[in-house]
């Protein structure tokens, strides 16, 4: 993005991906005797309830601490609403952790504790998505990177396996990786950086990355009409600014996230461990 | 110039290099580690001073409490197991077997292997679903359970099990080269006197072996404050936090968490605990070395 007044290039966005996405098993809901994709988190948990009498996996988390944050903040944004997750990661605002909109997050994450399979401590995301991908589990919280899983099994994204922005597909947690140029003073290399940059950038580099990757494109500008039912969702929900949610690791300091997913993933292995008692230690991370 | 003062002049000169790095890289990093703990340093060291406040914050830290009790309780298993085993199989393995050599080298194997594939396989093995426990319940054992790796109150057993299998061949190697060594007129002697065989090896062959001894448990102790990779790759600290150690603790405060001051003061009380666990051993062997040469 170039840095108004000066022309120069500091850093491209390579990719945007969303990471509060709902993916779930057509076939094990259809079987479980859901016939709607609940939308809000009673039908949630009222499905998933379905699918623990019928058999299968209800929730398949894969138990890694930063993909146990993942989908702590898809129940955050969720439940809490866009304005109590901006004053708990941009504002740093204690009492927003101690407020009634955070403790209702709280409660439907520790719910969900219910609803896990004894072997997801330490596994990995694209070992649980294979329970997804193979019709054991119902639901996966996580970031559409998967796509690229649902690509080398011969899916498509949306068909057997169903996508849906949690929970009413009104936000989009915006994650993403970026290439930050260091300011050298050569003019070949500057030359490089900023070749580098435009092909980056460029709609024949976007659309078909995104495709594979799973990501949307960087630019609003490009024909997405190749791209799969769930980018085209992803994307409209993104045009509207009122969506739009950054991740909580663009705000917060490294030390804040490593606490805060020591709370989250006590919480989420605990099932001793109250909701006031993470709600605590949630409030310590965010002090700092 | 004596032919002695030559030869001891000579021998410092080839000692001077290990005296640097030992100087520079060790000490000189002790007192730089010492130094960034006293500061507020997150990412990059600062040059300020806020007296005892990472100690302090330390001391209330939920995680480091886990991750140093966590260190007591696999120390005291992971020592005691390798040791007693250890010394049992030097011993099978002192009866004179045909296949002695074969033994020896099952025995030693799991020594080669690396921490992290240690953690690793291990991962695999005591998964409720890929492992272990799934494949003997299919086989019709319906009520098998060996999942230590997953329940946050078995997760550091679960290590301690993975590390006793990668160490106790090392305790077994340095201890039946000892047991070799001792004089086979020993033998003779309980032989005539008509003392047990375990008699022997439990109250006079091992005793005999000190130093190996001392090395064996030298060796363990250091690996149990080097754990980090084995827990990372077996549980990386989970579920949870149930199987956070303090290496572990560090390297992620000195690295992913920008925390170095933090890192740094969890370091020093590292130390410092290792200083009163060894200070007890240092002063009897100073006084018995004493002791001996009067």
């Amino acid at each position: 993005m170039p840095s108004p007044g000066t022309g120069h290039i500091y850093a491209v966005p390579v990719h945007n991906h969303g990471q509060n996405w709902m993916w779930y098993s057509k076939e094990v809901l259809a079987k479980s005797g859901v016939t709607e994709v609940p939308n809000n988190w009673d039908d949630f948990f009222a499905a998933m309830d379905k699918v623990k009498a019928a058999g299968y996996i209800p929730i398949a988390v894969a138990g890694q601490r930063w993909l146990e944050q993942v989908v702590f903040n898809n129940v955050l944004i969720s439940a809490a609403g866009r304005d109590t997750y901006l004053s708990i990661f941009r504002d740093l605002d204690v009492e927003a952790v101690r407020s009634p909109e955070f403790r209702k997050a709280a409660e439907i994450f520790g719910r969900m504790r219910d609803y896990l399979d004894p072997g997801f401590p330490g596994r990995s995301w694209n070992n649980t998505f294979n329970l997804i991908l193979t019709n054991q589990a119902a639901v996966q919280f996580i970031g559409d990177f998967v796509k690229g899983e649902i690509l080398a099994a011969g899916q498509t994204p949306g068909v057997e396996v169903g996508c849906q922005l949690t929970m009413d597909g009104s936000t989009f947690i915006i994650s993403g990786d970026t290439f930050v140029f260091p300011k050298i003073d050569d003019p070949r290399v500057r030359a490089a950086q900023d070749l580098l940059a435009k092909t980056i950038v460029a709609a024949e580099t976007q659309v078909p990355f995104s495709r594979l990757k799973g990501s949307v494109p960087i630019r609003t500008d490009v024909d997405t009409s190749s791209l799969d039912q769930c980018a085209q969702a992803g994307i409209a929900v993104l045009s509207n600014p009122e969506a739009q949610v950054p991740t909580p690791e663009m705000l917060i300091t490294p030390a804040m996230r490593g606490m805060m997913q020591d709370a989250i993933s006590s919480f989420l292995n605990d099932s001793s461990m109250t909701v006031d008692e993470f709600i605590e230690e949630f409030a310590h991370a965010v002090e700092g | 110039m004596t032919y002695r003062s030559l030869r001891s002049r000579s021998a410092a000169l080839a000692l001077l290099p290990a005296w640097i790095a030992a100087g520079g890289a060790f000490v000189g990093s002790v007192v730089w580690m010492a130094q960034i703990s006293f500061t507020s340093s997150r990412l990059l060291p600062v040059n300020d001073f806020i007296g005892f406040d990472n100690y302090i914050n330390l001391l209330g830290s939920r995680l480091w409490q886990t991750a140093f009790n966590n260190m007591l309780i696999f120390g005291g298993l992971y020592i005691s197991a390798c040791m007693v085993l250890g010394c049992l199989m030097a011993i099978a393995l002192d009866q004179k077997l045909k296949a002695e050599a074969f033994w020896r080298t099952v025995f030693l194997y799991p020594y080669a292997v690396s921490f992290i594939v240690t953690g690793l396989v291990w991962q695999w093995i005591m998964n409720p679903e890929m492992g272990v426990q799934n494949a003997i319940r299919d086989m019709g054992w319906a009520s098998f359970t060996f999942d230590l790796s997953v329940r946050r109150s078995t997760a550091i057993y679960a290590i301690a099990i993975a590390a006793v299998w990668h160490g106790a061949g090392l305790v077994m190697a340095l201890m039946l080269s000892a047991i070799r060594g001792i004089d086979e007129n020993i033998w003779k002697a309980t032989a005539i006197d008509g003392i047990p065989k375990w008699r022997t090896y439990l109250q006079i062959v091992l005793p005999m072996c000190g130093p190996a001894l001392w090395t064996s448990l030298v060796l363990l102790m250091l690996g149990v404050v080097k754990l980090y990779d084995i827990v990372v790759a077996l549980t990386n600290g989970g579920p949870g936090i149930a199987s956070e150690v303090p290496a572990k603790f560090i390297m992620d405060h000195l690295f992913t968490r920008q925390e170095i001051g933090t890192a740094a003061a969890a370091a020093m009380m590292l130390l410092l605990t290792m200083f009163i666990v060894v200070a007890p051993f240092r002063f009897l062997a100073a006084r018995s070395s004493r002791r001996l040469s009067q």
